[in-house]
């Protein structure tokens, strides 16, 4: 397994509030059906470029669930928990986008 | 520029169980001194190209591992760029020629990817994509935002999308080295699994074991093949960065270096091995590289432009798609499969494309019969 390691985890964190709530057009999508070893959990998920229109910045996240998205759909992101089979190590939340 | 190919040889790519990561290197190095009818001893130097051994095979340091191979230990270094890992070792290996610090090098690449499970496989491959910016994401869903959107603004079908893997596959029945001797219909790849939407299992180049080498020499040598042109460029390693997600910046810059060098236009070229990691990338390569406009790739492919016979063969060998793709040695078995084809009086000029990750790294090669 690839989980994110705890000290990426701790510096990457601390920039997500920039993002989280921020609202942006999708401007290209795909649905991945096989995923790596550390999202293998969450397959099948939507995986696509956002526009974000408060910070004019184009960024790449993940979709909610198995929620499916397409370019042109208005989405916000959220922050959301990736599901790991580890038990007892850290437990990861990943900034997503989720259709409005 | 005379930087000429002394020797060459690849090893048969697929699945070689028998072979370790260091047997395939042995093979490639005791194969090209073979060919080139050289000495070890005239080997001055070691370029070594690998894209992940440590992670699929707990082994790094490989320039130790290859240096020790030769009984005067020549100075080795290797060079890691992702799936340009082997354009990026041959780039270095002129830039030391041309610097008049060596005569004659070894470039040789390998991977050995075929010991890990499907999931980890793709865990490793998507290291060449950014950890932080990317998380989550596929190296076949990055290729599928590139094409879903190549798609959405020139009209690229599903059908032009099968027909790249369909060419290659056809073509790689006459390579005895190719991983693929399976033909495949229109209809059977675009019903294959889907993996990363819009891209199915048949649009994939494979994992695959193997190895390629060649020498390179700035000795004029009667009846070899000689590189003329070579272009390396950058892009950023995510996509949301990209200027554009409809062409490869460094696929185009890498290109014009390349021409410019070598005193080509595209039209010249009636050769091209490029990089199909997947089949969508091909598209993008041959607008790219300027064969055809930009939007236009699709339909030259399903009208037989780039098969054998048309207006630039491409992927003659089968490509990554069907030859197969062990990443480190993938740019330097273009060059090697391309160098043989101008020896045996094939064609004038041939070209080589090399991409690192979704496009990040750009490696270009044009070769001419001498």
């Amino acid at each position: 397994m690839n989980q994110i390691k705890p000290a990426d985890y701790w510096r990457q964190s601390k920039r997500w509030a920039q993002w989280l709530g921020c609202e942006g057009r999708v401007i290209a999508a795909t649905y991945i059906k096989v995923a790596g070893s550390a999202h293998v959990l969450a397959a099948p998920y939507a995986y696509v470029v956002v526009k974000l229109d408060g910070v004019k910045e184009k960024k790449e996240l993940m979709g909610v669930g198995h929620e499916r998205l397409q370019t042109g759909d208005k989405v916000r992101c959220v922050l959301r928990k990736n599901p790991g089979l580890d038990q007892i190590g850290l437990i990861e939340y990943v900034l997503k986008v989720a259709k409005i | 520029m005379n930087i000429f190919v002394a020797g060459r040889y690849s090893t048969k790519v697929g699945e070689l169980w028998d072979l370790s990561l260091a047997d395939l290197f042995v093979e490639a190095v005791n194969g090209v001194i073979n060919q080139a009818e050289l000495e070890p001893p005239q080997i001055e130097a070691v370029f070594v190209a690998s894209k992940a051994a440590g992670e699929f095979n707990h082994q790094l340091h490989l320039n130790a591992l290859v240096s020790q191979f030769f009984k005067h230990q020549p100075p080795a270094m290797r060079i890691e760029g992702a799936c340009a890992s082997g354009g990026l070792a041959l780039i270095a290996a002129e830039q030391a020629l041309l610097s008049g610090q060596y005569k004659t090098v070894l470039v040789v690449g390998a991977e050995k990817m075929t010991d890990v499970g499907a999931n980890r496989a793709t865990e490793i491959l998507s290291m060449a994509a950014s950890d932080d910016l990317e998380r989550g994401s596929t190296f076949p869903g990055l290729y599928a935002l590139l094409a879903e959107r190549h798609m959405a603004e020139f009209g690229t079908t599903r059908e032009q999308l099968s027909a790249v893997a369909v060419k290659n596959h056809r073509q790689a029945l006459n390579n005895p080295l190719a991983q693929f001797h399976q033909e495949f219909n229109l209809e059977q790849v675009s019903c294959s699994p889907m993996i990363a939407s819009p891209l199915r299992l048949l649009d994939c180049s494979p994992i695959s074991d193997g190895a390629a080498a060649v020498i390179l020499t700035s000795k004029k040598i009667k009846n070899k093949p000689r590189i003329i042109g070579f272009g390396h460029a950058q892009d950023s390693l995510d996509l949301a960065h990209r200027r554009t997600l409809t062409e490869l910046v460094a696929t185009k810059r890498a290109t014009e270096q390349a021409l410019a060098m070598a005193k080509l236009t595209p039209q010249e070229i009636s050769l091209a091995e490029v990089h199909d990691c997947f089949t969508i990338a091909e598209i993008f390569a041959i607008e790219d590289l300027g064969f055809f406009k930009k939007g236009d790739g699709g339909r030259a492919t399903l009208a037989g432009e780039t098969a054998v016979g048309g207006k630039v063969v491409v992927n003659q060998s089968g490509g990554l798609k069907a030859f197969g793709h062990p990443i480190g040695a993938t740019g330097i078995k273009q060059l090697v499969y391309v160098a043989d084809q101008l020896e045996q009086d094939r064609c004038q000029y041939g070209l080589t494309h090399n991409v690192g990750g979704s496009g990040a790294t750009a490696v270009v090669h044009i070769l001419s019969k001498q």
